[in-house]
């Protein structure tokens, strides 16, 4: 055995008397084995000599009182709170209570639900709507809008359908081939619906959509006037207002 | 208020009888608690047998505050988180399966809760007062010398100091070489079991174990 596997063999036994022969060869003629051997046999009877502490004298009594509390407190509150429900209220307290809230809940649940996707009619005013791009085809002749500080803008219309139309004041930043393209950033005190109307050229039918404005909404009104359906193409469009509000 | 007791030697065999083959009362055909191996006890144990479990607690109890005392260097402490390896036994007895021995189970738990002390000293940056000493000096403490025999005063107290300074210098050492050390050389357990108690492959284990008996040596070179 070479010096490395005789203190491998060393450090693997638990005492001087498990060594195999072949260490204990090396061992006699390799003075720094020896010396590896001796302190490590040492310290290692060194240590086995420390004294062993014991458990106290209540271990047990402690332990089965720390057994008991973490039972309690594991079953604690799964045992605890259907029996002090039980204990006030019967089985069919407990199911007219249960199918009440059920009841409150789909109630609840539909009243908001149906709220959020009818359309609101109760606009008390509006302030600002700003058109913010806006390419105009060049116009029919027919054309009837006319804005502040702008010039014609032939596609954009809009119409009212119950009230009184509340004009909205009108900026148009650029122009273009398409007829409408609309970013709105709408002050208004509540939501309310803006509906926009393209007249038709040369007598053809126009087009008119109405789009809900959320209150300080904005409203990007561009593309989607490809896919609007045909509105009531007879109703001539009103010759003071491009966007009015309802 | 906690009475220590200091006995020498290596484990007390009727400990561990885990091997021995238990036999079967003729009258009740039941084989009696203190005959049962580890994993009987268990199974038994989780049927809800509380003597099955008190004899669990006997043979581990002195076990496992020892090793636990020689991590932590702390008695109290000790007991307590010795305690708690007993109360996890106990509440995961269900969930316990018998792919290791059972005295390599206890030993895992007390060893992760002892390690997760010393971390927690560590952030705290506590210092633990000896309770070797502070005990001793109130008077709580019962020591059995090994060497009953030997009336010299001087000899005793040269015996107390080389104790306490391995004490304290297996308390210096960093938690991964202080826990294999004590389970090898002060515990006495083999290299497979200290292994499988830390999850760790044989080589580490040697390695880390001969780590630490250098560092231990470098410490204690006046006691060698």
């Amino acid at each position: 055995m070479n010096c490395q596997q005789t203190r491998a063999a060393v450090d693997n036994a638990s005492n001087q008397n498990n060594l195999t022969s072949g260490a204990e060869q090396h061992l006699a003629s390799c003075p720094d084995c020896r010396h590896y051997s001796a302190g490590t046999f040492q310290l290692i009877a060194l240590l086995a000599a420390q004294p062993r502490v014991e458990a106290p004298a209540d271990f047990d009594f402690r332990l089965k009182a720390r057994i008991a509390r973490a039972r309690d407190e594991r079953h604690g509150w799964a045992d605890s709170l259907p029996a002090f429900w039980m204990r006030w209220f019967s089985w069919k307290e407990t199911a007219a209570t249960l199918a009440m809230l059920a009841f409150v809940t789909v109630a609840a649940t539909l009243y908001l639900t149906r709220r959020g996707e009818t359309p609101r009619s109760d606009v008390q005013s509006a302030k600002v709507a700003t058109v913010s791009e806006v390419k105009p085809t060049p116009g029919p002749a027919s054309s009837e809008i006319a804005l502040q500080g702008v010039g014609e803008l032939p596609a954009l219309q809009a119409h009212r359908a119950v009230r009184p139309p509340v004009r909205l004041p009108l900026t148009v930043n650029a122009g273009g081939s398409r007829p409408l393209a609309v970013a709105a950033p709408v002050e208004i005190s509540g939501a309310q619906e803006i509906l926009i109307y393209q007249p038709g050229r040369s007598g053809q039918p126009g087009l008119s959509r109405s789009v809900m404005v959320p209150r300080h909404g904005q409203v990007t009104w561009g593309a989607q006037l490809s896919g609007v359906q045909q509105a009531a193409s007879t109703r001539p469009a009103p010759s003071h207002s491009a966007v009015e509000t309802f | 208020m906690s009475t220590l007791t200091l006995t020498a030697g290596l484990n007390d065999a009727r400990e561990v009888p885990e091997t021995q083959r238990p036999s079967v009362d003729p009258v009740t055909g039941e084989t009696p608690v203190g005959e049962m191996d580890d994993h009987a006890l268990l199974e038994a144990t989780r049927t809800g047998d509380e003597l099955a479990f008190q004899e669990i607690v006997r043979r581990y109890r002195n076990l496992i505050t020892n090793f636990v005392y020689r991590m932590l260097n702390d008695y109290d402490r000790a007991v307590d988180l010795a305690q708690e390896t007993f109360l996890r036994v106990f509440m995961n007895a269900e969930r316990y399966q018998a792919n290791y021995s059972f005295s390599t189970y206890i030993y895992r738990i007390a060893s992760n809760l002892a390690i997760s002390e010393l971390r927690q000293r560590k952030r705290r940056r506590l210092v633990p007062i000896p309770t070797f000493t502070s005990d001793k000096d109130a008077g709580e403490v019962e020591i059995d010398l090994p060497d009953t025999r030997q009336t010299r005063a001087d000899d005793s107290m040269i015996e107390d100091e080389r104790r306490r300074a391995v004490g304290r210098a297996i308390s210096s050492l960093p938690e991964k070489y202080r826990t294999v050390v004590i389970l090898r050389d002060i515990e006495g357990k083999s290299y497979e079991e200290i292994s499988e108690v830390l999850g760790l492959s044989d080589g580490t284990v040697k390695s880390r174990i001969n780590r630490a008996r250098n560092l231990l040596k470098d410490k204690l070179q006046e006691y060698l």
